[in-house]
């Protein structure tokens, strides 16, 4: 497929922003406490690396398989990213806060036979079988995130935890991208690949270099200090987290 | 082509934003709101007739049947008193979180038994709902629901008390303001 202005355009934003955010992750010390999401920005610019060379020896096969690897760790990266996110925010104190790990998991579990429902009941005009197997993948992976996400972010207002600014970014900026995303890939569910397909996906591409953009001013400053849990106290909470638990657990039978 | 799968797909992405949108709009405020803020924005809760219902169920003396269904119901101001519980238990738990900066050891861990008291109030005035509805559907009296409301009132009353003991030792200063609030 012939390359246009816009995609050059997209695809040069997409790895200067995409290096830009590494290096504030790794410059600022931001992936110690987020790898998951330094892999999810990381792993893109990586796949570029390798592919380009494989397209400029016109390696099409490997480099089909390539990419579809690719694809498939980038999915899991996303996955992993959400259960950081839920670390972070719904474990304050080193244990699931109570509920919020059967909500989360409850909300998954329904979240997933969801996007499985929607992903095989839509019929994407498509004259090619492959790539209409590639929009319902996409799609369920859109819808999955997206419900994840928004689980994690429901779970934390309920329980009444705050989140902290660096966390509070990214979650901000990838249940926006997550959004657009599910709204691009529903439209290409629809639609196929004939109609409106390059310009809902430039929609999605601007999302996420705004995305890329906002992390990186949100990541490069520096949090409100505040005093650290001290090992003893973690260590009492722990301990009182699982005598509750246990007392609770009795006293519910 | 088929509508329906569409119309449900369309259905969901809408609903995925609306909420993705209010559940970051509720993050923001939770994370911003002042002291003055939060505590302007609790509701008023008859304390006299929450304490005597508490009190019944976690502090049983003599004649600790006395108080009748209907008593409890009125004292804890009835559908909206609950409702009201409902709305200042998150303000009661963010209030015990906006103490960290002052006194980090308690109120880590004090916030974490009222998000506890926390769940088991919502459980427990679900309770009632769906008890109350059943019995307009079906004309009859569902025996769990006094209980539920003397859960209901003793989980509210436990957070309350955990959080006026915890701005009693960690700021005096505010600790009246706080009182008169809850």
């Amino acid at each position: 497929m012939r390359q246009t202005v816009f995609d050059n355009f997209f695809w040069a934003s997409g790895q200067i922003g995409e290096v830009a955010l590494t290096a504030v992750l790794i410059l600022k010390g931001r992936w110690r406490k987020f790898p998951a999401f330094t892999a999810m920005i990381a792993v893109p610019g990586l796949a570029t690396f390798l592919l380009f060379p494989l397209e400029h020896w016109r390696l099409t096969k490997l480099y089909a398989d390539v990419y579809r690897v690719f694809s498939i760790v980038d999915f899991l990266v996303q996955i992993a990213l959400v259960f950081e996110l839920a670390r972070v925010v719904l474990r304050p104190t080193g244990t699931w806060v109570r509920d919020a790990r059967r909500q989360f998991i409850l909300s998954g579990v329904a979240g997933v036979l969801l996007a499985v429902m929607l992903a095989y009941m839509v019929a994407p005009p498509s004259p090619d079988r492959a790539e209409g197997l590639e929009i319902r993948a996409n799609l369920f992976t859109s819808l999955l995130i997206c419900e994840l996400v928004i689980t994690v972010s429901m779970a934390s207002n309920r329980l009444g935890l705050g989140w902290k600014n660096h966390v509070m970014a990214i979650g901000q900026g990838f249940t926006a991208w997550a959004i657009v995303a599910t709204i691009v890939d529903s439209l290409h569910s629809y639609f196929g690949t004939e109609h409106l397909y390059e310009s809902a996906e430039y929609v999605k591409f601007t999302a996420y270099l705004c995305a890329l953009a906002y992390w990186g001013v949100q990541l490069w400053r520096e949090e409100p200090a505040r005093q650290p849990i001290s090992p003893e106290l973690r260590k009492f909470i722990i301990a009182l987290h699982e005598r509750v638990q246990y007392d609770l657990g009795e006293a519910e039978r | 082509m088929q509508v329906f799968p569409y119309a449900l797909l369309t259905a969901v992405v809408g609903g995925l934003t609306v909420t993705a949108v209010r559940s970051q709009r509720s993050a923001i405020k939770l994370n911003n709101r002042s002291w003055s803020e939060l505590v302007a924005e609790l509701h008023f809760v008859d304390s006299r007739g929450l304490i005597l219902v508490a009190r019944d169920y976690l502090d049983p003396r003599k004649g600790q049947i006395d108080l009748q269904p209907e008593e409890i119901w009125t004292l804890l101001g009835g559908d909206q008193g609950l409702r009201t519980m409902l709305l200042n238990a998150d303000l009661l738990v963010a209030l015990a979180a906006f103490a960290q900066q002052w006194n980090l050891d308690e109120s880590v861990i004090v916030a974490e038994r009222m998000r506890r008291d926390g769940v088991r109030l919502r459980k427990a005035v679900r309770r009632v709902q769906i008890g109350m509805w059943s019995q307009v559907f079906t004309g009859r009296h569902w025996v769990e629901v006094p209980f539920q409301l003397q859960e209901a009132a003793s989980s509210y009353y436990l957070m309350r008390q955990r959080l006026l003991a915890l701005y009693e030792t960690s700021h005096a200063g505010l600790y009246p303001q706080l009182a008169k609030a809850v």
